[in-house]
């Protein structure tokens, strides 16, 4: 059965000190790569727990499909899930790790010979290379391939990742996301991903869930919640905002501005301009970060470089952007 | 070369005067006849009576009876502490497995025994196997503890995910990585028990006739040295050899 929606009906997760998870309310669309994007501690391993069936709620109730599993076990769920520490079963090798969920549900040896090999070959390990070898002779990033050929070599209806790319290089996160998307497309399975990088929820997401302290602030297509965060938790933790008194601009309450709407030396384009002084440049390849000063506050910007030409500390300059890019958030 | 070898003369030094030179003696005395001729009569009358023989083979039986024990104590109260348990309940349970252990072996072998006759059980096989399992626990349970301290919790809710039951992740994982502190501690525990004098002695009483108080009977009241030390000898070096062996398997495989 292909095609699980997930749905969390006001979840809580009471511990004795703590509300990991206070009244939740979700639904994870089926066939997607939905992220739980939050700083730690935010709830969201603690969601992922409950959806496995590795803790169970304290109110509140999760269906699948309709299906309300809230009380069934983590082993009749039909969940496959790569842990944040990848949990790879030390004394197996390649191969055992990854049949084990197969041979637990007594499927004939032949079969399971060939469905380990097509999953290695899927996940871009070769069978022929990797499969007697024992987890601790595997890269970083190989181990992460084993964790999730053994999370999906039993179809599972519902994919779980936790943070698993935490640990590794820049590079091979980048490809392993990619790659992570290619698998999800192709099998068509709903995917719940978490992590606490926002840059991991913009690539893969075909949908982000922002929780803060155990409840959703915000959720939508990655692209609708960078234009349109709702409140400063948001537009500060997902992306970064100039966040600006709307009194200095004549508006009620509190303004977010991405610092790449903000434009240096407009000359027309903007609705808004100000002279201001350069505090400070970073120079990052194909962008340059700024702080320019501007009427007692400083904005962040990012500006892509189109001639030769660098700003430097102390240059004078003006800055502006357009009021469509302004957003008014509620608090 | 360094001469940090120094470092380890001491306790060379010291073992070398107080078992491998009395070894060497016990070696010599086991070739020495009764009239003062050297050979081999001394292992020939061992290995040839069935009494002796009967005596191997019955501590070889409680040995490995106190090693089954203490396994099976160590290994579900090794895997709670271990993998369930955290903070103070984890401290308390580890000091209390422990505590006991702080007290002299002769004077719990001592209480033992008093606590038997409050239950009206004399000396015996009952009193003597209690007293061989008191003492040979922390030898198993400090090794089966030790490895699987290092099994994480994901590892057991990895294993339920993917669909096993609680017997397969005991059987599957559980018991495959607890195996090296399950072998260490057996071997420790079985040579241990094989050789053990002092509570047979104290606690078996018709039934505490084990290789460790043969020796002592023939040494002190038999006054046969020569079949002492070729006993002493022959179980030594076969425990020697089996200790090998094992370890030798679990290196290669």
């Amino acid at each position: 059965m292909r095609g699980v929606t997930v749905r969390l009906e006001d979840v809580a997760k009471h511990y004795s000190t703590t509300r990991a998870v206070d009244g939740l309310t979700l639904t994870i669309p089926s066939g997607t790569i939905t992220t739980l994007l939050g700083p730690s501690g935010c709830g969201k391993t603690t969601t992922l727990k409950l959806i496995a069936g590795l803790e169970e709620p304290t109110r509140g109730k999760i269906l699948f499909n309709d299906k309300d599993v809230t009380k069934l076990p983590p082993e009749k769920r039909n969940i496959g899930m790569v842990f944040q520490d990848l949990a790879l079963f030390p004394h197996m090798t390649v191969f055992d790790n990854v049949a084990f969920g197969l041979r637990v549900r007594r499927v004939p040896e032949t079969e399971i010979k060939s469905r380990v090999k097509n999953m290695l070959e899927l996940v871009n390990l070769d069978p022929d290379l990797y499969s007697s070898r024992k987890p601790s002779q595997l890269s970083g990033g190989q181990q992460q391939r084993v964790a999730l050929a053994r999370a999906l070599v039993i179809e599972p209806d519902i994919l779980l990742l936790d943070e698993p790319f935490a640990h590794l290089d820049f590079k091979i996160k980048q490809r392993l996301l990619l790659e992570l998307r290619r698998i999800q497309r192709r099998l068509q399975i709903t995917t719940v991903y978490v992590t606490h990088d926002q840059n991991e929820a913009m690539a893969i997401s075909d949908k982000v869930v922002i929780m803060n302290n155990g409840r959703v602030i915000q959720e939508g297509p990655p692209d609708q919640v960078y234009e349109n965060p709702a409140n400063t938790f948001v537009a500060t933790f997902y992306g970064d905002s100039n966040l600006i008194e709307g009194s200095a601009l004549g508006i009620n309450g509190l303004v977010a501005i991405r610092p790449e709407k903000i434009m240096l030396n407009p000359e027309g384009r903007a609705d808004i301009v100000y002279d201001g002084i350069v505090e400070d440049v970073i120079f990052q390849g194909p962008v340059l970060r700024l702080e320019v000063r501007v009427n007692g506050f400083t904005l962040k910007l990012i500006h892509t470089r189109t001639n030769g030409s660098m700003p430097r500390p102390g240059d004078r300059v003006r800055v502006g952007w357009r009021l469509s890019d302004m957003k008014v958030l509620r608090e | 070369m360094s001469k940090l070898h120094l470092a380890a003369l001491p306790l060379i030094l010291f073992l070398l005067a107080f078992f491998y030179v009395p070894l060497a003696v016990l070696a010599y005395y086991s070739i020495v006849e009764e009239d003062g001729s050297y050979g081999l009569s001394n292992y020939l009358e061992l290995l040839q009576d069935p009494a002796y023989l009967r005596v191997i083979l019955y501590s070889i039986v409680i040995a490995g009876q106190t090693t089954i024990a203490t396994l099976l104590l160590s290994l579900p109260a090794a895997y709670y502490i271990a993998v369930h348990s955290r903070g103070l309940e984890k401290a308390a349970l580890l000091v209390a497995m422990i505590t006991p252990f702080w007290i002299d072996f002769l004077l719990r072998a001592l209480a033992i025994k008093n606590l038997m006759y409050l239950l009206d059980i004399r000396e015996g096989y009952t009193s003597m196997m209690a007293g061989m399992i008191y003492d040979y626990l922390p030898y198993m349970f400090l090794p089966v503890y030790a490895s699987l301290a290092g099994i994480r919790g994901s590892l057991l809710q990895a294993a339920r995910i993917l669909g096993a039951t609680p017997i397969h992740v005991a059987t599957k994982i559980i018991l495959p990585l607890a195996l090296p502190g399950i072998v260490a501690g057996s071997i420790l525990v079985f040579l241990m028990s094989m050789t053990e004098y002092v509570i047979p002695a104290l606690l078996g009483g018709t039934q505490g006739f084990t290789v460790g108080t043969l020796i002592y009977y023939l040494f002190l009241s038999g006054d046969k040295w020569g079949q002492g030390s070729a006993l002493t000898l022959i179980i030594t070096l076969s425990l020697l050899i089996a200790t090998i062996i094992i370890s030798r398997r679990r290196t290669t495989s």
